[in-house]
């Protein structure tokens, strides 16, 4: 039997019963011992009772995104194995209680759990410790790996506690003992790898960024970058205002950005909602901010814990009147980076809102990451520390950006009327133009300075040419490693605002089948490429069940 | 300071005799009085009326949309507690579309002067019923009357953790004046409702009406404002006397003080050129 070093290892059970925990244990424990990750909780919107499940995909190489097929699965109970039975690879392996789950799948291994966890007096919470030690013995991972990381978890409780889960974790580990496995993790720890969800990213991003303040309520999927700024309150000098609704919370970062700090909110399309008539104002008063948008379906409170990438046209046109806003579409954890990063430089560069669309996908999902390659300078554009006497906020230029100071420098105004140079009110028509045509002229300004809007993937003379954006990357990239035979090529878009027209056409003209993938059924960014390119592609996989697409049926659909 | 109404070219826009010019020439003489930099004085102001002062008043100014002073001007003064920050909103403004706000930003106790242009009625929308309004009050969109009794803002503030409430009358500036210069040097959130005449859509809350009310509570010797249960008794008065005057104070902490971020200065002065975040990476090894 030959040793599989790419598989899926999955954990599935009741809310509330440290699925997660778990999960993310034995990720970090392959990866340290040399692999490479990428990990996808799902779980329904509620705290206890619900079916919770963390699967981990595990490689020698690097990996994108999660496959349907599992290899390993760990039921804690009846719905762990019900529920995901179909999802079993032919080589699976079923690891079970018997005291609470049958099965009679052929090739199943019973683990007494409960009865381990009972015998060291434990509570039945801590089965998952059990099940925890036995999966990194089916893989292979040194125990002392798991030991080093129990001590880390636990330490703070005290010396009683970390032995308590290593002996439950060891009774677990022994039960399998040298069992043989099919599959086995690579040890070959080249490089420290970090295990990073895109929220992750994103945040560290802004941190990188100098972004010193974010205002913003709590909503799944963004909640882990305010939990995330909250924490490095103190050692990195930030200010997080869990305020008293969205628009507070969006309101603050405008009026912080106003007086000079790079600013952010983060969160969902129902909080982004609240926002809309604020970013509005940032757009007219020509005010920095950083909005980050983590979809999930819609509409209203839709699926509030699983993804979707719907929001694409609600952040394009969000809010009344015509204006330029920067909208970038990361597609993993670096990118995610670039974006949270580059996010604070574009608000800054072309005074107007940025928001980053991500997804519960991307959000919340982690991968095994190196520390970011990613670097720009702070670029604070037209900001001006000393204005003179007679400085005048709204001054006209070519590319439509004009000096920015900060209050308490000069005395000056910024209005959300429409106002003149000086920024008194105004409704003289001729002004009135000028004004829309000074802010309507960033779009051009942008879109020359900004690159990369598009990146381009694979085959360089692939079969067929995959159009995406966002979240949907992973799988598309995967699909690639899939494909025998089938060359691929994926276009994907990375900044959604301005519109990468030209390179979008370039590529569409030489695709001999071009393929749409998108998150969504109004195919919005197929949309978006028609309305600026001419062009409909009609050749389309749309998905919006909540789920992420998986490299297997995007394959199939290509080779249609 | 220019004290003339006339400022940048353009003299306000308000309807002759509005109780809004006694407002702005209050604040300007207060902001004159107290000496502070214009530069360095960011009035925040809403959509309406009264809110349209950052206009004509020779300081930084922010309009921001209308019910959103209050977080805009948080946001402001978190990043740079330096500056002097007063807000300028009407009471639909701070009352109704912005309550929610009004209230969280009490029990905050942000430093800053939030100065309410209270008219009872929706003065640039052209006169409907505001949260102010009284119970059977006639407007356009109340042809019948409000059925609904009207907000305490005063009462509501007194319980909503604001450390300095106060009520002014438009028609007495010199009073005003100091009224918000107490305000501004108050350490916490100052709220001043002003009693504001709106000759055009107010027939029944006008000065004369007003002035038949009005009373002093300085002139009131045994008046102390650091009494809560007094103060909420007093601001419960309306309508037969109408005190004017500090309601009630009281110290507290900033919410600003426990920001461990801005201890040593202000969030703007960060140096954020080259941000280290190797420290941080360590949290997912
Ligand atoms: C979100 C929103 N809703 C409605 C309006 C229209 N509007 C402008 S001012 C105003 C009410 C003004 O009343 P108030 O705040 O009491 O100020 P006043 O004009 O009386 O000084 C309204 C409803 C608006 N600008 N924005
Ligand atoms: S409508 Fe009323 S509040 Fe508005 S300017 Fe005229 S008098 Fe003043
Ligand atoms: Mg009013």
């Amino acid at each position: 039997m030959s040793i599989k070093t790419d598989f899926s290892w999955k954990v599935a059970g009741e809310a509330g019963y440290g699925i997660m925990v778990t999960g993310d244990m034995f990720s970090r424990a392959c990866m340290r011992s040399g692999a490479y990750t990428f990990d996808y909780p799902e779980y329904p919107s509620l705290i206890r009772g619900g079916h919770n499940t963390y699967q981990t995909r595990i490689s020698d190489r690097e990996v994108f995104s999660q496959v349907r097929e599992v290899n390993i699965l760990i039921a804690l109970n009846q719905d762990g194995v019900d529920l995901h039975k179909d999802e079993l690879a032919e080589d699976a392996i079923l690891i079970f209680d018997p005291e609470n789950t049958k099965t009679d799948f052929a090739n199943s291994i019973p683990l007494p759990m409960a009865e381990i966890v009972a015998k060291f007096n434990g509570d039945k919470i801590m089965r998952n410790t059990v099940a925890l030690g036995a999966s990194l013995a089916f893989v292979c991972v040194d125990f002392e790996i798991l030991k080093e990381l129990i001590r880390e978890a636990f330490s703070k409780k005290g010396e009683d506690v970390v032995k308590h889960n290593l002996d439950i974790a060891k009774a677990g580990y022994d039960f399998v003992g040298k069992k043989k496995c099919a599959f086995k993790v690579p040890a070959k720890a080249v490089k420290k790898k970090m295990l990073m969800s895109g929220n992750d990213a994103i945040s560290l991003g802004a941190i990188k960024a100098g972004c010193k303040f974010m205002s913003t309520y709590p909503m799944t999927p963004a909640t882990a970058i305010m939990h995330y700024f909250a924490k490095h309150e103190e050692d990195m000098g930030l200010i997080m205002k869990h305020t008293e609704d969205e628009i507070a919370g969006i309101l603050m970062a405008i009026g912080a950005g106003h007086a000079g700090a790079r600013a952010m909110a983060a969160t969902s399309g129902g909080g982004f909602a609240l926002m809309v008539e604020a970013l509005g104002m940032a757009a007219m008063t020509e005010t920095p901010v950083v909005v980050v948008v983590a979809q999930r379906p819609g509409p209203s409170t839709g699926l509030p814990t699983w993804t979707e990438q719907g929001d694409l046209r609600f952040v394009l046109h969000a809010s009344q009147g015509d204006f330029f806003r920067v909208v970038l579409t990361p597609g993993d954890h670096e990118e995610c980076f670039e974006a949270g990063v580059q996010a604070f430089n574009y608000a800054e560069r072309y005074q107007t809102p940025v928001i980053i669309l991500t997804d519960k996908y991307l959000g919340e999902s982690f991968r095994s990451v190196e520390p970011f390659s990613f670097s720009a300078t702070v670029n604070r554009g037209k900001l001006i520390l000393s204005p003179a006497a007679d400085y005048k906020r709204y001054e006209f230029s070519d590319d439509g950006i004009s000096p920015r100071a900060l209050p308490g420098s000069v005395v000056f105004g910024v209005f959300s009327n429409e106002h003149n140079k000086d920024g008194d009110f105004t409704e003289d028509p001729e002004m009135r133009n000028r004004m829309n045509e000074k802010r309507w002229a960033k779009i051009e300004t942008a879109s020359k300075e900004i690159g990369d809007k598009v990146r381009y993937y694979g085959d360089k003379n692939p079969d067929v040419t995959v159009f995406s954006w966002g979240s949907t990357k992973g799988p598309v990239l995967e699909a690639m490693k899939l494909a025998k035979g089938l060359k691929i090529g994926l276009v994907h878009t990375f900044c959604m605002m301005p519109f990468p027209t030209e390179e979008i056409s370039e590529y569409l003209k030489s695709a001999k089948r071009a393929v749409l993938i998108e998150g969504n059924i109004g195919a919005q960014f197929g949309g978006l490429i028609r309305e600026y390119t001419g062009v409909e592609i009609k050749d389309k996989l749309l998905k919006y069940n909540g789920r992420p697409f998986y490299p297997e049926e995007i394959l199939k659909f290509l080779k249609k | 300071m220019i004290l003339d109404t006339i400022q940048k070219g353009r003299k306000p826009d308000w309807c002759p005799g509005c109780g809004n010019f006694g407002i702005l020439m209050a604040l300007k003489q207060a902001v004159t009085e107290l000496k502070l930099n214009p530069a360095e004085t960011v009035l925040v102001s809403g959509i309406g009326c009264g809110p349209k002062m950052p206009l004509w008043i020779d300081v930084s100014g922010f309009q921001s949309i209308h019910g959103r002073t209050l977080p805009v001007a948080t946001g402001i003064k978190l990043a740079n507690h330096r500056l002097n920050v007063f807000t300028t909103a009407g009471d639909g403004d701070c009352y109704g579309i912005g309550m929610g706000h009004f209230i969280h930003a009490m029990r905050r106790n942000m430093d800053m002067v939030c100065i309410v242009h209270n008219n009872q009625v929706y003065g640039l929308t052209k006169g409907q019923t505001s949260p102010t309004s009284d119970q059977g009050a006639k407007s356009l969109s109340t042809p019948a009357g409000v059925i609904e009794v009207p907000t305490r803002p005063l009462s509501l503030a007194i319980v909503s953790g604001a450390t300095f409430v106060a009520r002014g009358f438009a028609g007495d500036a010199p009073h005003l004046k100091n009224l918000i210069i107490e305000a501004h040097k108050h350490r916490g959130f100052a709220l001043v409702d002003v009693l504001q005449p709106c000759v055009t859509f107010n027939k029944t809350n006008t000065y004369e009406w007003f002035r038949e009310r009005v009373y002093k509570l300085e002139d009131e010797k045994s008046y102390d404002p650091k009494n809560k249960m007094l103060a909420l008794k007093t601001a419960d008065k309306w309508n037969t006397k109408i005190p004017i005057g500090v309601y009630y104070r009281e110290d507290r902490e900033l919410y600003s003080d426990k920001v461990a971020a801005i201890k040593d200065m202000p969030l703007v002065e960060q140096n954020i050129d080259n941000v280290n975040i190797e420290e941080l990476y360590k949290d997912f090894y």
